[in-house]
């Protein structure tokens, strides 16, 4: 459950991670948008951030619950519910976490995100390719292929691996070639991160387990009020 | 927990300050509820207990979906 998810506290660090670094390398407001943001709390701490956030996803139900959530919030996130008539070239940086290992075509989304952005623009995506099991039956098997591949996925689209996370979570592109990569030890080490990754086109149990702990646990902290057995009573009509 | 609280700041030497990472409603199991229960179109108590299971649930390999 999306929501769940969110109050990950490593989905938590990481919309930090992203905020400190947009606030660090790029200056002033931020055209920011985010691709299949399902429930929407990534667009609505951008903005909460200042920059200017366009939000879109395709699930009726998120979009119903991200329209609640900008509502409630008042938060200026200007919503799409469809990736159509994106203007070329508006945006500065293209968000994309966790949707395009459940795409049939992840190439073409990414030449679409190319478009987005205006030149020099920042691609932020994390796409756990690698992650294929039972309960993830979104995630296309025929998709392991682009594990740990960034120069077929991205390089082809004009895209250049700017910084990240070790683990890819999340990996930062820019639109074109790097002119400042300033951490050329840490480009490198991201780099050959990608093998590790590159295991999961052919065997990917180790890397599922991995994720599954470091992502798949259940926050008891927020327990308060949720059980059905545990919710006080509707007080009676009589 | 059901108000609205303002959000808490991180000062960081190479950042500007930025909001909580829990945006409300994150922290406000009540208003998530309701939210959900107008979205899903279920009862409170079935939110409520889906919300829970998704909770409580312990890592595992076949953990559920991170965005569904």
């Amino acid at each position: 459950m999306g929501v769940i998810w969110n109050r990950n506290p490593y989905k938590a660090m990481l919309r930090e991670w992203i905020a400190a670094y947009i606030a660090r390398h790029c200056s002033g407001r931020q055209r920011i948008l985010t691709i299949g943001d399902g429930v929407g709390f990534g667009s609505l701490y951008l903005s909460q951030c200042g920059h200017e956030v366009t939000y879109s996803e395709l699930s009726e139900k998120c979009l119903r619950f991200a329209r609640q959530l900008f509502e409630l919030t008042s938060e200026p996130v200007h919503v799409l519910d469809n990736l159509n008539g994106i203007e070329a070239g508006g945006y500065d940086i293209v968000l994309c976490l966790d949707v395009l290992e459940h795409v049939p075509e992840p190439s073409e989304l990414v030449e679409q995100f190319a478009r987005y952005l205006r030149p020099g623009g920042i691609l932020i995506v994390h796409a756990p390719f690698y992650y294929v099991s039972r309960a993830n039956s979104t995630h296309l098997d025929s998709n392991r292929r682009y594990s740990g591949d960034i120069r077929n996925l991205y390089g082809k689209r004009g895209f250049s691996l700017e910084d990240g996370r070790l683990f890819w979570d999340p990996l930062v592109l820019v639109k074109g070639t790097s002119s400042t990569l300033k951490r050329p030890i840490w480009n490198m080490v991201l780099r050959t991160t990608g093998a590790l990754f590159a295991v999961g086109r052919f065997w990917c149990t180790p890397h599922c387990f991995v994720a599954a702990q470091m992502v798949g646990k259940g926050d008891s902290h927020w327990l308060e009020g949720l059980s059905a057995e545990r919710a006080p009573a509707e007080p009676s009509s009589n | 927990m059901s108000s609205q609280t303002a959000s808490a700041t991180i000062e960081s030497p190479t950042t500007k300050s930025l909001p909580d990472s829990l945006p409300y409603p994150l922290t406000d199991n009540e208003q998530l509820v309701e939210m959900l229960v107008e979205v899903l179109g279920q009862t409170t108590e079935v939110v409520r207990e889906v919300l829970y299971q998704a909770s409580f649930r312990r890592p595992s390999i076949f953990s559920a979906n991170m965005r569904s």
